[in-house]
C-alpha cells in the first residue's frame, strides 16, 4: 500500500487471440486451439444458447 | 496492527479470526476501552522515538474496525495522531469489510487522514461464495456502495485499495476485472489461510492450481498494461529482478509487525490464529511491557533473522530469495510448528519461475489477451462503435477460424482427403498467407468447422476443399482430391463447379487464373476469368463502395432455419446489388452515420433469403457464421438498411461473447420481453436490446410520424428488457457495465 502507481501505457491493446494470427497454423500449440475452441464450443452449444438471431420471428 | 475491535458485522466462512483454531477472540472485550487505546498509543510513540523511526505504520484492524462507530473511530485516530505525530510521521490505516462505510465515518478517516483497504473477493458469486452475514445474507451490494464512496473525490485520498481471497472456484479473471472495476489505487491477493495440518483445496490432478489461477490474473493484467499495482504481483516481479517485496506473503523481508489486541495484549501476525489455538500469544501486554519486549519474543525475534529463521529445505532452495518461504503461517505443522516450508511451496516455486522475463516496472510488449480491452467494450456498448472496435472483432473472428481449424487436425489425419488439404493449408498460410486469411476470414468457413467440431457434420473433407480455394487465390500449383456434395464441388470465396456426377470425390490441380479437374475420367479446365458453364462463381459485388459477397452458392450457407434462396437469375442479383448499394449509402447519412463504420468494416456476405409467404420482413445472422447476414427482398432501401443494421448488431454481440463473459452461462433464468411471446434465456435478451438498440436509433433519424412512432416502440422495448436485466443479477461485471452502457445510450435521448 505503499507504492506509487505504475502509470498505465498508452500504447493500445491489441484484439484478443492475436497471437493465433501471427502465428503460422503449423505452429499453433493444439493445447492453445482447443482451449479456444472448446469455450466457444461450450458458448455456443448450451440449453440456453442463442443460435440465429433473426429479424421479426427469431429474435 | 491495533485491533479496535474483537467482533464483525459479516460471518465470512473463510475468515482466520473466528473460522480458525485459535478462538482466543472470545474472551476479547469487544471495543478497545479508551485506556488500552493510550497505553498503546504511548508504547508505539515510545517505540519509534527509541529507535529514531522516520515513519510508522499503524493498521486499525479488528473483526471489523468500523464497529467501533464513526466517535470510535474518531477518538482512535485522534489519539494515536496526538501521540505518534510529534515524534514520527505516523501512517494510519483501516483494513475493514466496509458494508458499514457512510459519509459521516469518510469524514472521520479524511480528517485524521486514514487510509481505508476494503476486503472484496470479485462480482457478485465470487465475493457471496465466502463473505457473507451470518444470516447467509449477501454483503456484495453494501460493499460496491462503500467502494463508490471511497471513490467520491472528497474520499478519494483515502482509498487504498481492495484485499481479495483467493478462490479456485471463481474465474481469476472475472475477479480481476470485477475488483478493477471498483478502480482501487491497488490491489491485493491473499491465498486462503492453510498449513500442513489443514492443507488448502486442490482440486485432482492440478499440482498448483493457484499459481495456476494467479498466473491467469497476470496474464490479463499485462495484457491490461498493468492499470493497477497488484501487491502480490510486483513483489514477485521486483524479488524476480533482485528488488524488495511490498508484502510479507514473498520474499526476504524481516517481519516488522506486531498486533496488539483489543485488551491490549500483544501478539504475533494474527494469521496465526489459523494455525493452532493460542498461536500468537505472546504473553505481553501495552500495560506492563514496551514494544521492544515483545519483538524480542522468540517467535518474532526468529522472523527478524531473515534467511537464517527458515528451515533447511527452504534455505537450500533455489527460489528463496524470491519466496522467502511464503507467509509465515502457511509453513505451520503440528510437531515441527513452523520449521517447514510454506504448504503453497509448489505454488510459490512455479509463480517465482513464471516471473522471469516479466519486466520489472512497465511492460516491454503486450502480451496478446483473450478478452477485448475495457475501452473497445465500452465503445461497443454504446451501440455504435467505432471502426477501430468493428476490426477488433473481425479479428477476433480470424483467430477462432483459426484456432478450430487447427482444433480439428488431429482428426484431419484419419481422413486422406482432409489430411493433405491440411497439410497444404498449413504450407499455404507461410507461402500466401493473404490467400489463406481472405478463404479463412469467409464466414461459412467457420460455420463448418465448428459444425465439424460439434459433430453436427462429418464432412472433414471439405478442408480439402478450402485449402484448394486458397492455392486458386495464390496462384500456386498444386494437385489434391477435394470433396464433391450431391453432384457440386464448392470452393468457398470462388463459386461452385457442377461435376454432374456422383463422386465423392474430384482430382483437382490449381493454376494461376483457376483450375483442371478430373473427373470420372473427363478432364475440365476452368479459367476463372472465361468460365465454363457449369462454374457458378462467387458473385463478388460493389455496394456502399465496397467489394460484397453475394452468397447464392455456399454449401454451408443453409444454416438459418429460414430457406435460402437458389442461384439468383444475373438480372435478380443486379437487382440485389442496386438495391444493397442504395441501402449501404443510406446508411451513413442516418443515426449520424454511427452504424455505417461496423457494418463497412464487418459485413462480407448477404445470403439472399427466399420472400415469407406472408409478406413479412425476413432476416436472420447466425452463431460463428461471422461476417454474414441473410434477408429476404425488402420493399425499399429504408427497410434494407434498418435489416442490416440489426443483423450487424447480432455479428458484433456475438464477437464480443466470443472472448467475453457478460453474463453467467451457468444461469437458466428467462426473461419476458415485449418482442416474443416465449420467455428468453439471458443471451436472447442481451441480443435483442443489442439489435433493438440500433434500430431504435436509426428510426429515431428518420422524419415523419411512422418513424416516430416506430422509434418508441423499439426504444420502449429495450429499454424495458434492459432494466430487467440490469436487475436479475445474471450479468458479470463486465456485463452490467455493459449493458449500463447501453442504457446510458437510451438514456441520452431524452
Ligand atoms: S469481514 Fe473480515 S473480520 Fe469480518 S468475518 Fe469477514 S474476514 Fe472475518
Ligand atoms: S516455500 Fe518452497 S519455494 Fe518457497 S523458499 Fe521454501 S522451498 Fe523454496
Amino acid at each position: 500500500m505503499d507504492r506509487i502507481a505504475v502509470r498505465p501505457d498508452q500504447i493500445p491493446t491489441p484484439p484478443p487471440l492475436d497471437d493465433l494470427r501471427h502465428t503460422a497454423l503449423g505452429e499453433i500449440p493444439l493445447s492453445r486451439a482447443r482451449a479456444v475452441a472448446d469455450a466457444h464450443h461450450h458458448r455456443v452449444n448450451r440449453p440456453t444458447g442463442v443460435d440465429v438471431q433473426g429479424f421479426g420471428s427469431a429474435i | 496492527m491495533l485491533k479496535l475491535t474483537s467482533r464483525c458485522d459479516l460471518a465470512c466462512d473463510h475468515c482466520y479470526v473466528y473460522q480458525h483454531p485459535d478462538q482466543s477472540w472470545r474472551r476479547q472485550p469487544r471495543v478497545m476501552a479508551a485506556a488500552t487505546l493510550r497505553a498503546a498509543a504511548r508504547r508505539i510513540a515510545e517505540h519509534a522515538a527509541a529507535h529514531r523511526l522516520d515513519a510508522v505504520r499503524v493498521v486499525l484492524h479488528g473483526g471489523e474496525p468500523l464497529l467501533a462507530g464513526a466517535a470510535g473511530l474518531a477518538a482512535a485516530a485522534g489519539e494515536l495522531r496526538r501521540r505518534i505525530d510529534p515524534v514520527a510521521r505516523l501512517d494510519l490505516r483501516m483494513q475493514s469489510n466496509g458494508v458499514l462505510l457512510t459519509p459521516r465515518v469518510c469524514d472521520v478517516l479524511a480528517a485524521h487522514d486514514v487510509k481505508v483497504g476494503i476486503s472484496l473477493d470479485g462480482d457478485v458469486s465470487a465475493n457471496d461464495r465466502h463473505r457473507r452475514h451470518a444470516n447467509g445474507a449477501s454483503s456484495h451490494a453494501a460493499v460496491r456502495r462503500a467502494l463508490a464512496l471511497l471513490r467520491r473525490p472528497e474520499y478519494r485520498a483515502g482509498y487504498a485499495g481492495i484485499l481479495c481471497t483467493v478462490d479456485l472456484a471463481n474465474d481469476p479473471v472475472r475477479v480481476y476485472e470485477a475488483l478493477l472495476a471498483e478502480e482501487p489505487p491497488q490491489i491485493d491477493f491473499l491465498l486462503p489461510h492453510a498449513n500442513w495440518d489443514r492443507p488448502p483445496v486442490r482440486p485432482d490432478g492440478v499440482p498448483t492450481p493457484y499459481a495456476a489461477w494467479l498466473l491467469a490474473v497476470h496474464r490479463r493484467w499485462l495484457a491490461d498494461g498493468r492499470p493497477v499495482p497488484i501487491r502480490l504481483l510486483e513483489s514477485l516481479i521486483s524479488t524476480a529482478a533482485g528488488g524488495a517485496s511490498r508484502t510479507e506473503a514473498v520474499g526476504l523481508g524481516l517481519a516488522d509487525l506486531v498486533v496488539i489486541e483489543t485488551d491490549g495484549t500483544f501478539e504475533q501476525v494474527d494469521s496465526l490464529k489459523s494455525a493452532y489455538h493460542g498461536a500468537p500469544a505472546t504473553g505481553l501486554d501495552v500495560f506492563r511491557h514496551r514494544v521492544d519486549d515483545a519483538a524480542a519474543h522468540p517467535m518474532i525475534a526468529m522472523r527478524q533473522t531473515g534467511l537464517a529463521g527458515l528451515c533447511a529445505t527452504c534455505r537450500e532452495c533455489p527460489v528463496v530469495r524470491q519466496c522467502g518461504g511464503g507467509l509465515f503461517a502457511h509453513r505451520y505443522r503440528a510437531g515441527t510448528g513452523f520449521d517447514n516450508p510454506s504448504v503453497y511451496c509448489a505454488d510459490l516455486k512455479e509463480l517465482v519461475h513464471a516471473m522471469v522475463g516479466t519486466p520489472a516496472h512497465a511492460p516491454a510488449r503486450r502480451q496478446g489477451a483473450d478478452a477485448l480491452s475495457r475501452a473497445v467494450l465500452d465503445d461497443l456498448a454504446g451501440g455504435r462503435g467505432t471502426e477501430e472496435s468493428a476490426r477488433q472483432l473481425a479479428s477476433v473472428h480470424l483467430g477462432m477460424v483459426r484456432a478450430l481449424l487447427v482444433a480439428l487436425s488431429p482428426r484431419a489425419a484419419d481422413d486422406p482427403v482432409a489430411a493433405a488439404g491440411w497439410r497444404l493449408l498449413v504450407d499455404l498460410d507461410v507461402a500466401a498467407p493473404e490467400a489463406v486469411r481472405v478463404v479463412l476470414e469467409h464466414p461459412f468457413v467457420r460455420r463448418w468447422a465448428q459444425r465439424c467440431r460439434d459433430g453436427v457434420t462429418g464432412d472433414l473433407a471439405y478442408l480439402a476443399a478450402v485449402a484448394a480455394a486458397a492455392a486458386i487465390r495464390a496462384g500456386v500449383g498444386v494437385t489434391l482430391d477435394v470433396p464433391v456434395r450431391g453432384g457440386v464441388l464448392g470452393l468457398p470465396t470462388l463459386g461452385a463447379f457442377d461435376v454432374s456426377a456422383d463422386l465423392p470425390t474430384a482430382r483437382l490441380t490449381s493454376r494461376e487464373g483457376g483450375f483442371d479437374l478430373a473427373v470420372a475420367g473427363r478432364r475440365e479446365r476452368v479459367r476463372l476469368a472465361d468460365p465454363p458453364a457449369a462454374w457458378q462463381p462467387a458473385r463478388r459485388v460493389r455496394a456502399g463502395g465496397r467489394e460484397l459477397l453475394l452468397e447464392d452458392v455456399d454449401p454451408y450457407r443453409d444454416c438459418y432455419h429460414l430457406p435460402v434462396a437458389p442461384r439468383l437469375a444475373d438480372a435478380d442479383a443486379a437487382r440485389w446489388t442496386e438495391h444493397l448499394d442504395a441501402a449501404l449509402r443510406r446508411l451513413r447519412g442516418e443515426a449520424d452515420g454511427g452504424y455505417a463504420p461496423a457494418v463497412g468494416a464487418l459485413l462480407r456476405a448477404v445470403v439472399p433469403l427466399r420472400p415469407d409467404p406472408a409478406g413479412r420482413q425476413r432476416s436472420a445472422a447466425a452463431g460463428a457464421a461471422f461476417g454474414a447476414v441473410a434477408v429476404a427482398p425488402a420493399p425499399d432501401d429504408a427497410a434494407l438498411a434498418v435489416l442490416l443494421v440489426h443483423e450487424v448488431q447480432h455479428l458484433k454481440l456475438d464477437a464480443v461473447l466470443d472472448v467475453c463473459d457478460l453474463f453467467d452461462r451457468a444461469d437458466e433464468r428467462r426473461l419476458t420481453v415485449p418482442w416474443r411471446p416465449d420467455p428468453r434465456p439471458v443471451e436472447g435478451v442481451l441480443h435483442g436490446t443489442y439489435a433493438h438498440l440500433a434500430v431504435a436509433d436509426m428510426w429515431r433519424s428518420r422524419p415523419g410520424p411512422a418513424a416516430a412512432a416506430a422509434y418508441r416502440r423499439y426504444r420502449d422495448w429495450t429499454v424495458g428488457a434492459l432494466d430487467a436485466l440490469l436487475g436479475l443479477g445474471a450479468l458479470t461485471t463486465a456485463g452490467d457495465r455493459f449493458v449500463g452502457r447501453m442504457r446510458d445510450t437510451l438514456d441520452s435521448w431524452s
